[in-house]
């Protein structure tokens, strides 16, 4: 059983669908690999000594829609764009290696 | 889709590994960063969540592992260490790294395993060397006489190599001969745990004096690898001997756990 992330509606897995149709296990596994990329991607923007407590509370509930509100406040810049931008970029990637 | 799922899912496979690595890197760079990791480790709540899907896509690398297991086992001090702690982490090193090393070999040890290593200067390989044949870390100087073994001849030991406190050892004079071939390019393991950043070198050289306070010297670009080359050049590192009959274990950083007989 998977665990969702607060930043799940940012992973559009609608072009990889095409590619792999509705198997669900490689699915999974774009969507585990696209999480991964966009885990980096907040860690990259959000200051070094904040990573330990956003960290901790990540791992107790991925899902939780109250990392936003905390991320938000410690990071300048446009959070969803972030993700948004390092998703579709690992998705170029993928693409490309299916093709 | 063209492809089998099969061929998919071996392709998509990689591309998942390739992003945990990426994310593993970064969530060592970030425990070695600063304090963080000594002060409210995240890493250590990382490793004790349930198997979740999710916290397997974050789960702790093998340095991260290390780091964690050395900070459990290691004194909070910097003090000699006792050989019940000098077996832990010899099991630590061969569980983590897969390096059989040890305190006390073939009878033999240091009066330090745990100590201080500063920064040493390059040596010299032939009569003739110079500091700008030696490519990296030229900044770190060369020194002016042979090393304890005389010119280090082979550039493999030259770039790795340590200064351990032989002259200190209690039976140094009385064991002389054997002693002195035994210690020549000994080859040993040096983790910096802090960063559990780990390195196989040689022993080349004989050092540093007590007065300096410092327990171990390395060359610049052990130095460098360990990330003690900068601010005093110094830091807590374990040293132990490496066991290695059929000259298995490469020297340089040890990136990934070895397999060897």
């Amino acid at each position: 059983m998977t665990k969702n992330t607060f930043y799940d509606h940012l992973l559009d897995l609608s072009d990889l669908e095409k590619h792999l149709g509705k198997d669900e296990e490689l699915m999974l596994i774009a969507k585990k690999t696209l999480r991964n990329h966009a885990l980096v991607s907040i860690l990259q923007v959000l200051p070094k000594d904040k990573h330990d407590q956003f960290l901790q509370e990540f791992v107790k509930s991925p899902h939780d829609q109250k990392h936003w509100t905390w991320l938000k406040n410690e990071i300048k810049d446009d959070l969803e764009k972030v993700i948004k931008t390092e998703v579709a970029r690992a998705k170029k990637e993928i693409l490309a290696q299916l093709k | 889709m063209n492809q089998s799922n099969d061929l998919l899912r071996a392709k998509l496979k990689v591309k998942h590994l390739a992003s945990q690595a990426r994310l593993n890197k970064f969530l060592v760079s970030t425990a070695v960063a600063g304090t963080l990791f000594f002060t409210a480790p995240a890493v250590a709540s990382l490793a004790s969540q349930p198997p979740e899907e999710i916290v397997s896509d974050i789960t702790i690398g093998p340095r991260q592992k290390l780091l964690l297991d050395l900070k459990a086992t290691l004194p909070p001090s910097l003090e000699i260490l006792n050989p019940d702690l000098e077996t832990k982490i010899s099991n630590i090193l061969r569980e983590d790294l897969g390096i059989k090393a040890y305190a006390e070999f073939e009878n033999e040890r240091l009066n330090r395993s745990y100590g201080l290593i500063g920064a040493e200067q390059h040596l010299v390989r032939f009569p003739g060397d110079t500091i700008d044949q030696h490519g990296q870390f030229l900044q770190s100087g060369i020194a002016p006489g042979r090393g304890a073994w005389g010119y280090i001849n082979d550039p493999e030991y030259e770039k790795y190599y340590v200064a351990v406190q032989t002259l200190y050892l209690p039976d140094w004079s009385a064991r002389l001969s054997y002693l002195r071939d035994w210690y020549k390019y000994r080859k040993v393991v040096v983790v910096n745990p802090v960063n559990a950043k780990s390195i196989v070198a040689v022993i080349g050289d004989s050092g540093p004096a007590s007065w300096t306070g410092k327990h171990f010297g390395g060359s610049p670009e052990v130095m460098a690898y360990l990330e003690l080359n900068y601010g005093k050049q110094k830091g807590a590192v374990i040293l132990f001997f490496v066991d290695d009959k059929n000259n298995q274990v490469p020297l340089g950083p040890l990136e990934s756990k070895l397999d060897y007989d």
